[in-house]
């Protein structure tokens, strides 16, 4: 490989990382775009430079000290025993899967993750379901929605102290079925396209387990790295894992993220995410172009 | 239940942050090493392989932290279910390489 494509990699992976950690995204909906239209990359090998990136972009914003208070562990290893299983099977599906077909399900994945960027949201304001906000106006402790006995898993409760709100906000995920299928369900996702699978576990874990969003935000980025794992494995030993172009990314996504992570307070996010979802759209666009095969790029 | 998360934490903590910056510094020498006249050599690849397969053995050393804590802990349902992650990721390399 010439030091000016090594060069241009590590840009890349800076400029992903940085995003990815602002915007709370792995860069996985745009490495693997990137490597395939832009450096003519094989599309599994593509993918796989894409997980190891991931796993890289979890380990440095997982060092971050804050947020380590919000992390579920003890919900994270329960969600993790599906989402693992549904990364090997989606990796195995991916080794096998043409150019095409790919494309395709990474076409979706990067639409539906636009959408998510543009989607409005009440600002500063965790997503609760109502049981947790009844709770957050009596007492605190841990409890949460399981109190009554009606909802919510004691055994995962956990409890978070908010520095917005200035209070410690309890709660107990719901609905763990759903949960688990669905991070099943995401780690499939993770496997054939080498994405994280945050666009995916966060929502799942907020809207249908009632978490709130900071700590799902938290805890789907302590999953993501041992999701890619999984499914890179498989690439690894199958001999589809480029060293150089991989390690060239990894150079720059590491501070990417760790830059991202720090800029991440500063910026005007709902700018960021519009700006985001554009480039996202356009990626989309040139990935069509390429599968309905009207351009040679 | 007492809340044991933030304890976990900070040894997974720890565990991220050594296992990143050391995956980080054998990528930075392995890089160097690629340079020309040292690239001519079979150094700067092996070196840049290791540093894959370290930031790649991050994440399940993560999860062995976690494991030993819950166990430590007598938390024996979810040191179990971590036990289970652990064979999982080791049935992933072990079928990958099938």
């Amino acid at each position: 490989m010439d030091p000016m494509t090594f060069l241009i990699l590590i840009i890349i992976g800076v400029v992903v990382g940085m995003f990815g950690a602002m915007l709370g995204i792995g860069g996985g909906v745009l490495i693997v775009p990137l490597l395939v239209l832009g450096l003519h990359m094989q599309i599994h090998t593509a993918i796989a430079a894409s997980l190891i990136s991931v796993i890289a972009t979890s380990c440095a914003t997982a060092t971050m000290t804050t947020g380590e208070e919000l992390v579920n562990v003890r919900l994270g290893m329960f969600l993790e025993t599906s989402t693992t299983l549904g990364a090997i099977a989606g990796a195995f599906v991916s080794v096998f899967l043409p150019f095409n077909a790919l494309a395709i399900i990474f076409i979706a994945v990067i639409l539906l993750s636009g959408l998510a960027m543009v989607r409005k949201r009440p600002s500063g304001t965790p997503t609760y379901g109502k049981r947790e906000r009844d709770h957050k106006r009596g007492s605190k402790g841990p409890g949460g929605a399981g109190q009554d006995g009606s909802a919510g898993r004691p055994a995962l409760a956990s409890s978070y102290y908010d520095m917005a709100q200035k209070a410690t906000i309890a709660y107990a995920p719901t609905n763990m079925g759903y949960g688990w299928g669905m991070s099943f369900f995401a780690g499939l996702v993770s496997g054939i396209i080498g994405i994280g699978g945050g666009v995916i576990k966060v929502p799942a874990m907020n809207v249908l387990m009632k978490v709130p969003i900071k700590v799902a935000a938290a805890t789907s980025n302590f999953m993501i790295g041992v999701t890619a794992v999984a499914s890179a494995f498989v690439f690894y030993t199958r001999g589809l894992v480029d060293v150089i172009p991989t390690a060239a990314l990894l150079l720059g996504v590491f501070p990417g993220s760790i830059i991202g992570f720090r800029l991440a307070f500063r910026a005007q996010r709902s700018y960021l995410r519009n700006i985001f979802a554009g480039v996202l759209a356009l990626v989309a666009v040139l990935m069509a172009v390429k599968v309905l095969g009207l351009t040679d790029y | 239940m007492k809340d044991m998360n933030g304890t976990m934490n900070r040894s997974v903590h720890k565990v991220l942050l050594v296992g990143s910056v050391v995956s980080y510094a054998i990528l930075f020498v392995g890089a160097v090493a690629l340079i020309p006249p040292l690239g001519a050599g079979p150094w700067g690849q092996m070196l840049l392989e290791l540093a894959v397969v370290v930031m790649m053995s991050v994440p399940p050393l993560r999860v062995i932290v976690v494991t030993l804590q819950f166990g430590a802990q007598k938390n024996y349902g979810f040191f179990l279910l971590s036990l289970a992650v652990l064979i999982i990721l080791s049935i992933s390399l072990l079928l990958g390489m099938r």
